[in-house]
């Protein structure tokens, strides 16, 4: 399909800051919002024939009342497996939309910044996506968003419970906030599950990068709130952002320590990964992911050749099977993709060291 | 035939069997969830079975009319949503599942949220809302000269802004 080859072959806008707030640590802020249209029960007791028609119906309403969230719309029975996780990976939509088809959609805007899942677990879940630390940005463009649909759109809303939703873990706000964090000095000095750890116990989900139920690759984590009930949306980001400082810092001291305590073993490990990366001929995902988390670290301590942060971010997501295939407008096999994923990181990596020499 | 409890996989020692006008739902479930999801609990079911007993089978029939059960409604009225299968899936079906199953629901919300009520009356985001429906309604209706219908929207606007300007003061 077009539409996504075009996404393919762009960075997502929203990754692709340079001085994202916390953007050395930080990749990426994001907000969902979770609605249900009144007078509908929730979509996995609804038939296929009635979720398309509900679809079409909020995709008509979306397109009036807030164009600039629908500059594509795609019908997930149009895509295919690969392209279905190839949005999956850019994170615009989950894992249950790969799986669930018929009478699912989605809408994004033409900046990627803002997507909007249809018929997910609850009708319509507004997502906005922003750089580095940034979640208030995020709430902000997504309450925004939510404000101008809702002119047209009634959705159902209790006074005790605020807005409802098919599951009762996010009753309310609907509010989703997440952060998509960098700690490899946490990771390397084992201390990493201490701190997570501490952000559970405060009643925070703590993943991998692609979310529930996935490992933990290339030192990434995503961090996010549970209680979206009894506080306002403001109050829930703002506390988010505070133990999200917190677990900053300590990622800022342990990347210190390594430099200080252990310098040797830290400049060997980046240039170990540096070595790989731009030679290597063939690169797993997972091996991909923890090469450039160590590039990533490496710069960050001024180890390794500068790389903006734009291009680490940029690389993360298009080392991933699906962007691959798309990118490539073919479906390939894995020892095809381990090639491309590696010339595609080289390419990247030695273009970069290009700029820095000019 | 051994079976799994749905919610934590070890062997299950309850299964429950609930038909209701005819369609069947089962549970499987050992007894520490059957007890912590509130599907087993005084006086329906008794005591839980001894953990070492092998699995017992438990059916249960409701009545075809869920009104006619004298206890809480065992069906949303709404949706027709048991409260076995809302456990089962970890979804409600639909907004009216939240009266029907309040208090089943509220020990959840506490344990997820820490509270059970949302911060602020929702009805005057509501309300907000749906004054802002409203009004871009009306812009429709004046656009496309339906002064019949502009009239009547235009005293329904005045309504929903009383009504979130009270709410707001109170």
């Amino acid at each position: 399909m077009k539409a996504l080859r075009d996404l393919a072959k762009r960075p997502a806008p929203w990754l692709m800051q340079d001085d994202a707030p916390d953007g050395h640590i930080v990749l990426s802020s994001r907000v969902r919002l979770a609605r249900n249209v009144t007078g509908w029960n929730f979509p996995h007791v609804v038939d296929a024939d009635h979720l398309c028609r509900l679809r079409d119906d909020v995709v008509e309403a979306i397109e009036r009342t807030t164009p600039d969230a629908a500059a594509h719309v795609l019908r997930m029975e149009d895509l295919d497996e690969t392209e279905r996780r190839f949005l999956l990976e850019r994170h615009l939509i989950s894992a249950d939309l790969v799986r669930y088809v018929l009478g699912r959609g989605l809408t994004i805007s033409q900046d990627e910044d803002l997507g909007l899942m249809l018929n997910e677990e609850d009708h319509v879940r507004l997502q906005a996506f922003s750089a580095g630390l940034s979640v208030d940005a995020a709430l902000e463009r997504a309450s925004r968003g939510m404000r101008s649909i809702a002119e047209e759109v009634a959705f159902a809303c209790d006074d005790e419970l605020g807005f409802l939703t098919a599951c009762p873990t996010n009753v309310g706000t609907g509010l989703r906030a997440s952060i998509l964090i960098h700690l490899p000095g946490l990771v390397i000095t084992e201390d990493a599950e201490r701190v997570l750890n501490g952000l559970r116990r405060l009643n925070y989900t703590v993943r991998g990068f692609y979310g529930e139920g996935s490992g933990v690759m290339g030192s990434l984590f995503q961090v996010s709130n549970s209680a979206t009930l009894g506080r306002d949306e403001n109050a829930i980001v703002e506390e988010l952002l505070v133990h999200v400082r917190e677990v900053i810092e300590c990622e800022s001291k342990a990347r210190q320590a390594l430099l200080e305590r252990d310098r040797i073993r830290t400049e060997d490990r980046a240039w170990r990964a540096w070595g790989l990366s731009t030679r290597a001929r063939l690169l797993t995902t997972r091996e991909a992911f923890e090469l450039l988390s160590d590039v990533r670290l490496g710069c960050s301590l001024g180890i390794l050749p500068r790389v903006p942060t734009s291009v680490s971010n940029h690389l993360f997501l298009c080392v991933q099977s699906a962007h691959l295939q798309v990118g490539a407008g073919q479906a390939m096999e894995a020892p095809e993709r381990d090639e491309a994923r590696a010339r595609f990181v080289r390419d990247q990596l030695e273009r970069a060291e290009e700029r820095n020499d000019e | 035939m051994t079976r799994d409890c749905e919610f934590c996989g070890s062997p299950a020692q309850l299964h429950f069997t609930e038909v209701v006008g005819g369609e069947k739902t089962t549970v499987d479930v050992c007894a520490k969830c059957a007890r912590e999801q509130g599907i087993v609990g005084e006086p329906t079911f008794g005591p839980l079975p001894d953990v070492q007993k092998p699995s017992i089978e438990i059916h249960v029939t409701t009545a075809v009319d869920p009104a006619s059960v004298p206890t809480a409604p065992r069906r949303c009225p709404g949706c027709n949503t048991s409260l076995v299968e809302i456990r089962k899936v970890g979804r409600v079906g639909c907004p009216a599942c939240y009266t029907a199953f309040r208090e089943h629901l509220a020990p959840l919300l506490q344990r997820v949220h820490g509270a059970t009520r949302h911060v602020e009356p929702a009805s005057t985001g509501a309300a907000r809302d749906t004054l802002r429906r409203l009004e871009s309604a009306l812009r429709r209706a004046v656009a496309e000269e339906d002064f019949e219908g502009a009239a009547r929207l235009r005293d329904e606007i005045r309504a929903a802004r009383a009504q979130v300007e009270g709410e707001a003061d109170a």
